[in-house]
């Protein structure tokens, strides 16, 4: 119902008058698009110019227009589409898979054009919300630098040139007995799993890989049952949570979801209800961050943590064991006892990167506490066909070597980028005789491949996907393929002749008959009853027993992970993800050797290099980081170093997924003017793919990052105490009901008692909007819960779509330029003028303008262009600003971001970029200065309807682009008139407070204090989570 | 005119040498009429014209100098209108760098000129007479280099015109609350008062050369110039009300322009601009610039132009001693900054004026020590008679001022702004080769001016020194007469 071929952007060619090739070659000599420009400057001689000419002119003459060459015509709908109204945005309900595991969406549709993805309300692993990589899927479908036409060594050719070379391919393979191996991701897909099992049975090889696989949570799982289980957890039960070297709340089978349960027990501390969590990791991790406890600690320990803890809590069979170094017998003693006293409703949650036997440990105490079925489910294997990603990988690449695999199709994702550095997948590519890959962007596996294929992007075809508990949902594309795309489903389909659409095969997959069934599953976006029936699957006796904490490390541990924001490499060419500030370290466009200071010094590395000092960082002035050189089995790599606060000592935390050689415009390294990262993959072995020991020492030379925001502290020195910034205080200390916080000056205080219970303020002849207007108008505010932020930054991503921010590139971030709305504040808390550089207390606060009542900005901007609306917006009219940027100097918040270059000059020019803008919202222009809007956008929608019906707009009604992504829903939004709205009830919590309150600037946006709920045997060491003001 | 009534007896220092109307004339007006006398070479009285040693060289160095760094600021301006604020290091948090510092530097440079054409012309000091042409000229230069900046500096220069009230479709006018929009009337008003004041002055003198030039090009360009004066008793008459009352309307802005520049910090919320000493301290800051850069020109050009009966040691003296008074203003304004911050007990001062000193702490801190070096440590040195009456030291004195100055300015506006409330968008500023490509353009434009003006304007004042010529001849008179005629 939404591939919607009446879309004006939307063109196809008469198909009568032309044949499959003649259109193609049409589109390739025809378009904008050129894609072969560089091509053809190299090879074209004079005839063969005389020729695209002739064929250029004859073919304009013929009138025949490109699909899409946007065309001056404006053609009203002759049949106006069922439930259409122009300029009305529609929602629909779709999924996307990332590693395996289906996340909900909804896609809003502006005239047939997806412009904003958003949480699936319906779907478990979403609940509405939605994560950065998510929302970012976006960009994936606009992207300037898609495939566009399909390519048999790098020439232009055709789709059905393809299925007869494939055609041959196979009869080939038959003849010779060798095999054709289909490579694909992991696959979520029962119509694509369907799909490659049939080719199986006709003698095809499926083998799956994926860089960020969970091949020991799988095999631990093994382990433990004896069979495939699926375990997830059900956090929103547990009151004690573990994190075991585990970003759960980061990537994961259900990020977004497990921020959203973890939140249930923090919503609301003022209860007395609230759950504690404890982190042991070898480097911070927003959970980590976020936890009550948080022990750094090298990853060779981690075993020995476990089987220390699991013999405190009692778990049968394991040996006793003193804790390793680095844990305290007292911090250890807490947390089994807290664990024993949660019972079933502590859990474990273990990373992906553990070894086995430690998931089979883990699956051992949630055993022992009787966990399962309570806090950890557990489930029949919820995807296709479960493998191991090592194994498969490694197989191929011996099949290759063997020259066994006569055809090889690659389905999707980068191997020869991303596989295990120590199988040369690469080089044994060429091994094949015929060797395809479908893929979005032309990458480093489609310049290895013979036919590069483009891909459907996942709003342009049929598909499903599952999510973590097992529920499946329907992968509806909203807009036909903007190119020659097909999807996997649709070329599986065509090889093996099946002769089924890619939406019949769906349906034929999940089985659903009726039509009925179908529309609702599609509407509801999940397909009702789908859900994975748990099951019970006992723990072997020999699980905890058989457990060996391993070996101590060899020199230094370097860990592999996935980066934050472009993950393993396949978002590269997003400049959204690419511009997000990675959390916690707050870097973008590139990726670092993180380290502890200690770490860094035993290395011998620059102090203030390393630790990215302001002045050394940015701009030309500034050296940079310096580099290290990390040494792992013959194979090095030189990448800048970074110290990042709150890791375990003689560890080294890399991620993988940049480096990229073939990656577009955005994602391709370029080195340290425009970033683009170095590849961590050549150091990753199939052996150790998630912890390696090896060498690491100074590099030669050094290399500028772009970093948004420094090792900022608070309460450590005198240029950053006292300030009213981010309020904290135990949970005890908020049950006491004591006064919470003070301001920094018992004068201020006297002031403010004399004044009406207000601060002095410079603007005092300022209106007070509240007052004046809150009879007749809508008084809009927001409040932002840190107790609940994790800083997981969806909240940047989705303003970045939604409000059509541009990214600007590393030069432009390392100047501080970056433009995003709301940002993600990462403080160090420090503990009485001290900063705890080994593990300090990690503080996360989204600030975006707070739109304040009395703002300093308004009077000072001489022509008038920000004002202030009657319903309290702080508003920015965009047309009449001239740029004098002294708003932005006025505003103590530093919200207000500037275009001090045409940074949104590509929208202009890439037609693909202007369908990926929200129509709602002007694309500023340079020398003009921005801010948040509140989503005015959003507001005057819910009033146009609201006015329709003749009534107020409801509390909850209006969602900001931020509230709506938040995963743990810690932004609420409304008209705080009324006492009863949810954003009057938090602005009168005891928790809630103003930032900059004593400037009296009177912010609409007011925080909750974060709550910590240490354990009371460790409370003393938590001193520094003490309020501060 | 000659009358008697300045309180203090005229200074035989004010103009020395043996001249009588006729010479001072004729060499005043040889500095524009006859090209020879740009050559270097020290002129004799009379001015026959007959040293002809390699004509103009050294003005047209300088002038050329002025000329390509002119070119260099075209140059940047093109680039900056072509790509926009970013090829400036001009950054979140830091809005203002460069363009900021330099308007209020050069604005600063411009108050000499007006504090000695109105201020010292009201209060009857003969001594501003030599001066006071040049000076005036280097305000106008200076205000016109300042004004670039603001231009410039918005985001989109192209509606710049919406700073000023005129009426239109939209019905808007600028927002009268803002301090630039102050800025806009004060500079504006001061450029006006101070083009139509120097015009005015110079209409004697350019009949003068009018009557003197044997060129028809130059006989007619002054002539048109002269605007038809006469010398008659009803001109000079209508001149010296015209001359008080721009005097007048010049004396508040001496006071009102450095005042309302400061105001667009001082009215801010920044910590290290919210200070309300900044007013007074903005001004004495403005005329110690001044001065300073009144000397910087006026020592080697009278040198050069053998103008030391014109521009005396006792000239020199004296604006040592005014540079030295106002610097100890602006010193005790630097004080009293920190005293603010401390005595605030607010944690955003305290910050700030850690974030300015502590070496430790703060990267900007040489900056800040600078501008002590620059402008309290080496003027003190102006205690000293000997330093004020050393032109070389003088000199060295006068450029560790300008420089100073300007980084009084860098101190206030982007350092300020790194730091200031929120920690975690604490920034750093650094300047581009645009940034500094247009900072020594505009210093290229103010030469290149200012050269053109030397060559082609006088640059004493002839009939003011004529006045003073003849006020000495009294003076001399009286010194001979018995003591008691006077009373």
């Amino acid at each position: 119902m939404s591939q919607d071929s009446s879309s004006p952007i939307i063109r196809s060619l008469h198909k009568g008058a032309l044949t499959a090739e003649e259109r193609s070659a049409l589109l390739q000599r025809s378009g904008d698009e050129f894609p072969h420009r560089g091509e053809a400057k190299k090879v074209l001689n004079r005839r063969d110019f005389m020729k695209i000419t002739g064929a250029t002119l004859a073919l304009s003459g013929l009138g025949a227009g490109c699909r899409f060459l946007p065309q001056a015509k404006l053609v009203p709908y002759v049949k106006q589409p069922e439930d259409m109204v122009a300029s009305v945005t529609r929602h629909f309900a779709t999924v996307a898979a990332r590693s395996g595991f289906g996340v909900g969406m909804l896609a809003a549709s502006y005239e047939g054009r997806p412009i904003k993805l958003e949480g699936g309300p319906n779907h478990p692993a979403s609940l509405g919300s939605i994560d950065s990589l998510g929302l970012s899927e976006l960009w994936g479908l606009y992207d300037p630098d898609r495939l566009k036409l399909p390519q048999v060594l790098r020439d232009p050719a055709t789709w059905s040139g393809f299925d007869k070379a494939m055609d041959q391919a196979m009869a080939e393979a038959k003849a010779a007995g060798k095999k054709v191996v289909f490579l694909t991701e992991t696959v979520s897909s029962r119509a694509l799993a369907d799909e490659l099992l049939l080719a199986e049975r006709n003698g095809a090889e499926w083998i799956q890989w994926e860089p960020v696989h969970r091949d020991s949570a799988r095999e631990g799982a093994i382990l433990a049952f004896g069979k495939e289980v699926h375990t997830y957890p059900k956090l929103d039960e547990a009151t004690v949570v573990l994190g075991v070297d585990s970003d759960f709340l980061l990537h994961s089978e259900a990020p977004v979801r497990y921020a959203r349960d973890i939140a249930a027990k923090r919503r609301s501390p003022e209860s007395g209800e609230m759950s504690r969590l404890w982190a042991v990791e070898a480097a911070p991790t927003l959970f980590g961050a976020l936890a009550d406890h948080r022990l750094p600690l090298a990853p060779s320990r981690i075993g020995a943590f476990l089987a220390a803890l699991a013999q405190r809590i009692g778990v049968p069979g394991v040996r006793a064991a003193a804790p390793p170094e680095g844990v305290s017998e007292a911090w250890l003693a807490a947390l089994a006892e807290d664990m024993v006293q949660a019972g079933p409703r502590a859990v474990v949650m273990a990373g992906d990167h553990l070894s086995a036997s430690a998931h089979a440990l883990v699956h051992a105490i949630h055993d022992h506490l009787g966990s399962f079925g309570v806090t950890m489910m557990q489930a029949e294997p919820v995807l296709p066909r479960p493998a191991s990603m090592t194994a498969g990988i490694g197989k191929l690449a011996d099949m290759l070597e063997r020259g066994e695999v006569h055809a090889l199709v690659i389905l999707g994702g980068n191997p020869v980028f991303s596989a295990p550095a120590d199988l040369g997948l690469g080089e044994k590519l060429a091994k094949a005789p015929f060797t395809a890959h479908l893929t979005g962007l032309f990458n480093e596996t489609s310049e290895k491949c013979r036919w590069a294929l483009p891909e459907s992007h996942f709003l342009e075809c049929w598909a499903d996907a599952t999510a973590f508990d097992g529920t499946m949902s329907i992968q509806q594309p909203l807009i036909e393929p903007l190119y020659d795309s097909r999807g996997p489903i649709q070329l599986l389909a065509l090889v093996n002749r099946t002769g089924l659409t890619q939406e019949a095969s769906v349906r034929k997959a999940l089985k659903i008959g009726s039509e009925m069934a179908w529309r609702e599953a599609l509407a509801e976006g999940v397909v009702k009853g789908s859900t994975a029936p748990t099951i019970v699957a006992t723990v072997q006796p020999d699980a905890a027993a058989s457990f060996s904490p391993g070996s101590a490390a060899n020199g230094v541990e370097v860990i592999f992970r996935p980066d934050p924001t472009i993950y393993d490499g396949r978002y590269a060419n997003c400049p959204w993800l690419q511009e997000l500030p990675k959390p916690i370290t707050n870097m973008t466009w590139d990726n670092a050797a993180y380290m502890s200071q200690a770490t860094a010094d035993q290395v011998g590395l620059d102090r203030a290099e390393v630790l990215g000092t302001q002045e050394l960082a940015p701009g030309p002035l500034g050296t940079g980081r310096p580099l290290a050189k990390i040494d792992l089995d013959g194979r090095s790599l030189e990448l800048p170093a970074a110290v990042n606060l709150g890791m375990a000592d003689n560890v080294v935390l890399v991620h993988f997924g940049y480096g990229r050689k073939t990656a577009g415009q955005y994602g391709t390294a370029h080195g340290e003017t425009e970033g683009g990262g170095f590849d961590v993959y050549q150091l990753r072995s199939s052996q150790s793919p998630w912890t390696a020991s090896g060498q690491v020492a100074k590099g030669a030379g050094h290399y500028a990052m772009a970093n948004t925001q420094f090792h900022n502290t608070l309460d450590v020195d005198a240029t950053d105490t006292h300030r009213a910034i981010f309020y904290e205080a135990p949970l005890t200390k908020l049950l006491s009901g004591e006064k919470l916080y003070e301001a920094h000056s018992k004068k201020l205080e006297e002031k403010k008692e004399k004044n009406d219970g207000e601060y002095p303020s410079m603007y005092e002849g300022a209106k007070d909007w509240t007052k004046e207007n809150s009879k007749d108008n809508y008084q809009w505010a927001m409040t932002i819960d840190l107790n609940l932020c994790t800083g997981c930054n969806a909240c940047v991503t989705a303003c970045q779509s939604e409000n059509n921010i541009p990214a600007v590139g590393k030069q432009q971030v390392m100047k501080g330029r970056e433009m995003h709305w709301i940002r993600i504040d990462r403080y160090y808390r420090g503990d009485h003028g001290k900063l705890n550089d080994a593990n300090p207390p990690i503080r996360m606060q989204p600030l975006a303008c707070v739109h304040c009542e009395l703002a300093p900005c308004e009077p000072v901007c001489p022509v008038a262009a920000t004002v202030h609306s009657h319903e309290g917006l702080n508003q920015m009219v965009y047309n009449r600003c001239v740029g004098t940027r002294y708003c932005s100097n006025n505003c103590p918040y530093k919200v207000r971001r500037f275009n001090f270059l045409a940074y949104t000059q590509k929208v202009y020019e890439l037609p693909t970029l202007q369908m990926a803008q929200n129509p709602d919202v002007s694309v500023r222009t340079r020398g003009v200065m921005e801010k948040c809007t509140y989503c005015v956008q959003r507001i005057n929608k819910k009033r146009i309807a609201a006015k329709l019906e003749d009534r107020e707009i409801a509390d909850g009604e209006v969602v900001t682009a931020c509230q709506q992504a938040c995963p743990s829903q810690a932004i609420v939004f409304g008209d705080m008139r009324s006492p009863d709205n949810a954003v009057s009830k938090l602005r009168s919590s005891k928790r809630s407070y103003l930032m900059l309150e004593d400037l009296n600037t009177k912010p609409r946006t007011s925080y909750l204090m974060k709550i910590t709920n240490p354990h009371p045997a460790l409370a003393e060491a938590h001193a520094g989570d003490e309020s501060h003001g | 005119m000659a009358e008697n009534k300045t309180s203090a007896p005229l200074d035989k220092d004010l103009l020395q040498g043996d001249y009588n109307n006729a010479t001072l004339e004729a060499k005043i007006s040889a500095l524009v009429l006859d090209r020879h006398t740009h050559g270097g070479g020290k002129i004799e009285i009379p001015i026959p014209g007959t040293k002809a040693k390699a004509p103009l060289t050294r003005w047209w160095a300088i002038f050329l100098f002025g000329f390509t760094f002119l070119n260099v600021l075209l140059f940047s301006i093109v680039w900056l209108l072509a790509f926009g604020i970013g090829v400036w290091g001009n950054n979140q948090p830091v809005g203002w760098g460069f363009d900021i510092v330099n308007f209020v530097w050069w604005i600063g440079i411009g108050h000499a000129g007006t504090l000695i054409s109105a201020v010292l012309l009201l209060l009857r000091q003969k001594w501003r007479n030599s001066i006071n042409r040049f000076a005036e000229a280097m305000t106008i230069f200076a205000v016109m280099c300042a004004g670039l900046y603001p231009l410039l500096h918005t985001g989109r220069p192209w509606v710049a015109y919406w700073l000023f009230p005129y009426p239109n479709v939209l019905a808007m006018m600028p927002q009268f609350r803002s301090p630039l929009i102050w800025d806009v009337f004060a500079v504006t008003t001061y450029i006006l008062v101070s083009i139509i004041f120097w015009y005015i002055g110079l209409l004697p003198d350019f009949a003068t050369l009018r009557d003197r030039a044997k060129n028809r090009i130059a006989q007619f360009a002054y002539g048109a110039l002269s605007m038809g004066w006469r010398g008659a008793a009803r001109h000079w008459h209508r001149y010296e009300h015209a001359t008080l009352i721009l005097a007048g309307l010049s004396t508040p802005l001496v006071l009102s322009v450095h005042t309302i520049v400061s105001f667009d910090f001082a009215m801010g919320i920044v910590p290290g601009w919210n200070v309300t000493i900044f007013p007074p301290y903005f001004v004495a800051g403005a005329v110690f610039a001044g001065f300073a850069m009144v000397l910087t020109f006026a020592i080697p050009l009278r040198k050069w132009y053998g103008l030391e009966d014109f521009i005396t040691p006792k000239h020199i003296d004296w604006m040592a001693k005014i540079m030295l008074a106002t610097g100890l203003i602006v010193a005790f304004g630097y004080v009293m900054e920190a005293y603010y911050a401390w005595y605030s007990g607010s944690p955003y001062e305290i910050s700030l004026l850690v974030n300015r000193t502590d070496f430790a702490n703060s990267p900007y801190s040489w900056a800040f020590w600078a501008l002590i070096l620059f402008n309290v440590a080496l003027p003190q040195m102006l205690w000293f008679k000997k330093v004020r009456s050393n032109t070389k030291a003088l000199m060295i004195i006068c450029t560790s001022i300008s420089i100073g100055m300007w980084f009084e300015r860098y101190v206030i506006i982007p350092i300020s702004l790194t730091r200031d409330y929120v920690p975690s968008s604490y920034g750093f500023y650094t300047p581009t080769w645009v940034d500094f490509a247009m900072f020594f353009g505009t210093i290229g434009m103010f030469v290149f001016l200012m050269f053109l003006f030397i060559r082609f304007l006088p640059m004493i004042n002839i009939f003011e020194m004529k006045e003073l010529l003849h006020e000495r001849g009294h003076a001399s008179k009286k010194d001979a007469e018995p003591a008691g005629e006077t009373a």
